[in-house]
């Protein structure tokens, strides 16, 4: 049986358990039906999801300060010591326990971002995913596959994939590489630069063009919306002529900027996949060539933005003005700033 | 208005036919009839077939020599039954099988004679590599089998220009014009995309125990990090942060032309201990002759904490280390306070000689408060109790 081509979904930053991606999954597949440029091959024959979980590290750690914290209160407390001290040393001790959505999304987005263990752990696990779907999968037929990455999901899958592809195996020197590399690459609201520590993304693997080259994937999709404060502040928007320029002319990479509003959490994976600017560069990428011609696409995009008129969402439009973020704002207020879009958005 | 509805008729026909709809199960005969039926992009639905549905050189492809190779493969499961050396020597043998089975049918190539000779040179050249073992960036890796679908190129056959000769040869096709001459290209299309679809399986099948290898690998690591957060001393917030500056201190992996690091960061085996709160059982012995046995607050001021990994099973083994700490116990004929060193075993057990200001020596064992209460809440309340003294 030849292996169907498998996507990985990454989520971003939060609580997510199994069943996670299905309204994106139930999106795509029904925009794929849209096109009969491609839909004369039935989706759910050629392709599958696999969804990647790595909140799990953040949870683990959380959970383990929580039971520390909590046990230290009451330790300190049958010693008879000073309830205000206590109070005071036990904030010290849990203040990453609270249970509310900021400290679960933050702190996880602070974990990534600063503590290398918590990092390497989250890169390990995603690898671990990977490697045991591609391991399954008819190795006696080629495997395809791809990624569709969101939010934080950007930053863990671009370090993940830099420490695969520049790894050897210790005798043979053998690289996976040779072997297999993912097809296509999508980052939605791409927040891997803002948060990038020991690997620098314009410098990493992580650049299209494969196989050509010994870059790490072949198509590169870079997507986000103009008003999603997440991806603004050193937003990930290479130089035209990265990775080379033939590459760019190829059309390897693709940058799509969306500015139509759905609904009010503008930065939500499904809110991107909607528009038809994404998810014709999906299809078109998996495809490997303009299976969907520009005149589609224009026309898809041009019916999608006449049902999402701007006045519609007026009120939507002056709160998010409020979550602007300069290319250059320093990581503590825009740290800031997401906690309170989550907040105001219900994101 | 006859004619009207012929016309709008014959415009849906077209619409139709341009457009294919199989019912979920087609196989690759029907879709590939009905899809090339009234085209005008040849090469979009060839490479559409060769590539997302498979029809050519897989095990769905009914072309006897593909029938016949495909049955020499030898099965994962079967695979899994034998060791890895027998295992790799059973993959590369089918890749050679492979290379044999594609060389003796190039000669199907006939419509491009160059594009043969150049084809029979790699195999050939990659046949010598698989017998020598030696894995080449190229004509062994998956990739340069991969047809483009954007300029139907191939990078281990830089003389195939697919999309060019359909392109070239059927744009009239649907209106008859040069229908041979575009059917001889189909039909040399589909054998190249046929054999060049069977060597890519040979390299990926060849290839695939380097998959397994680093599954191993990547498994055998996060067994190592959890047990770093889970059996390693536990650490707070503060001290995961100072271990963590550690390690990215530390961090000498090689690094690429870009000055980026390669491969994956070391896993500590060590980890510095920072005003860490714990929980023991301390005998105090005054030296008036006095002795009391009392649960105990301790803060470990500065320690360090040190094990070995077994790297085939990711167990951590042999820890040891040592702090220097400051105890409190709410005492009523001895100082409330002393202070000492505290050695730590295995990550789990843990022993200190104290002296109090008085100059009274005590003994204090410990299971970190940490640990004890990841397992048993309420151990601590009832050793608070009067139990014990």
């Amino acid at each position: 049986m030849a292996n169907k081509h498998v996507i990985f979904l990454v989520h971003g930053m939060g609580n997510y358990t199994n069943g996670w991606s299905d309204p994106a999954q139930n999106i795509i597949k029904d925009k794929y039906k849209k096109f009969p440029q491609i839909s004369w091959l039935k989706f759910n024959r050629f392709y599958e999801f696999v969804e990647i979980i790595y909140d799990d590290e953040f949870e683990a750690l959380r959970k383990q300060w929580e039971r520390m914290s909590e046990g230290l209160g009451t330790a300190l407390q049958s010693q008879g010591i000073n309830a205000g001290l206590v109070k005071k040393l036990n904030k010290l001790a849990g203040v990453t326990n609270k249970d509310k959505f900021i400290n679960t999304h933050i702190v996880d987005v602070l974990l990534y971002r600063f503590a290398r263990q918590t990092a390497s752990a989250v890169r390990d696990s995603i690898r671990v995913q990977i490697l045991d779907k591609l391991k399954s999968l008819n190795s006696s037929e080629p495997i395809s596959w791809s990624i569709i990455a969101h939010s934080l999901g950007t930053a863990v899958i671009h370090d993940a994939l830099h420490g695969l592809y520049t790894d050897a195996l210790d005798i043979s020197g053998q690289q996976l590489g040779n072997v297999t590399r993912p097809h296509m690459l999508m980052m939605v609201a791409n927040v891997s630069r803002i948060l990038q520590s020991d690997v620098k993304v314009y410098q990493s693997v992580v650049r299209p063009g494969a196989p050509e080259n010994a870059h790490a994937v072949r198509h590169y999709i870079n997507a986000r919306h103009e008003w999603d404060p997440f991806p603004m502040p050193k937003a990930f928007r290479p130089k035209p002529d990265w990775p080379t320029l033939s590459i760019r002319e190829r059309g390897f990479y693709k940058e799509i900027v969306t500015n139509a509003i759905e609904d009010k959490n503008i930065h939500s994976l499904e809110h991107y996949l909607k528009n038809p600017l994404v998810h014709t560069a999906l299809f078109n990428a998996l495809s490997d060539r303009s299976a969907i011609d520009d005149a589609s696409i224009k026309s898809a995009h041009s019916n999608y933005v006449a049902k999402t008129p701007l006045g519609k969402f007026e009120e939507t439009v002056q709160q998010l003005k409020e979550f602007q973020l300069g290319e250059e704002e320093d990581l503590a207020k825009v740290i800031k700033v997401w906690a309170e879009f989550k907040d105001k958005v219900g994101a | 208005m006859r004619m009207f509805n012929i016309r709008w008729a014959i415009l849906f026909v077209i619409f139709v036919g341009n457009t294919p709809v199989f019912a979920d199960e087609s196989n690759c005969t029907e879709m590939r009839n009905s899809a090339l039926e009234n085209t005008t992009d040849h090469f979009g639905v060839l490479y559409s077939l060769y590539s997302t549905a498979k029809c050519f050189g897989s095990n769905e492809d009914k072309e006897d020599w593909v029938v016949d190779i495909r049955k020499k493969v030898t099965k994962e499961d079967e695979l899994k039954l034998v060791g890895i050396e027998k295992e790799n020597l059973i993959r590369k043998q089918w890749a050679i099988d492979v290379i044999d089975a594609v060389g003796s049918q190039t000669v199907n190539l006939q419509l491009k004679p160059d594009v043969i000779k150049q084809f029979k040179q790699v195999l050939a050249i990659a046949k010598e590599q698989l017998l020598a073992d030696v894995q080449d960036k190229n004509v062994t890796s998956t990739g340069h089998w991969q047809l483009s679908g954007d300029n139907g190129t191939l990078l281990a056959l830089p003389l195939v220009t697919l999309k060019q000769d359909l392109d070239k040869v059927c744009k009239n096709h649907s209106q008859g014009i040069d229908k041979n001459k575009c059917d001889k290209v189909v039909a040399y299309a589909e054998e190249l995309l046929r054999m060049i679809y069977v060597v890519e399986s040979a390299m990926q099948y060849y290839g695939h125990p380097v998959i397994e290898a680093l599954s191993k690998r990547y498994t055998l690591r996060k067994k190592m990090w959890d047990a770093y957060r889970d059996n390693a001393l536990p650490q707070y917030w503060w001290e995961w942060g100072i271990n963590s500056w550690r390690l990215s201190r530390s961090d000498d992996r090689l690094r690429d032309a870009k000055g980026q690091p390669m491969g994956p960061m070391e896993i500590p085996n060590d980890q510095i201990i920072l005003l860490h709160p714990a929980f023991g059982i301390e005998r105090l012995e005054s030296i008036d002759g006095f002795s009391t046995t009392d649960p105990t607050i301790i803060i470990e001021f500065l320690g360090y904490n040190r094990w070995r990994w077994n790297r085939a099973t990711g167990e951590m083994q042999n820890g040891l280390g040592f702090s220097v700490i400051g105890s409190y116990a709410d005492r009523s004929k001895v100082d409330d306070f002393s202070y000492g060193i505290l050695v730590h075993f295995q990550n789990k057990y843990s022993i200190a000689v104290t002296r109090s200001s008085e100059d009274d020596t005590g003994i204090l064992l410990t299971v970190d408060l940490a640990t004890l209460f990841r397992e048993k809440s309420d151990a601590f309340k009832e050793l608070s109790s009067n139990k014990f003294r």
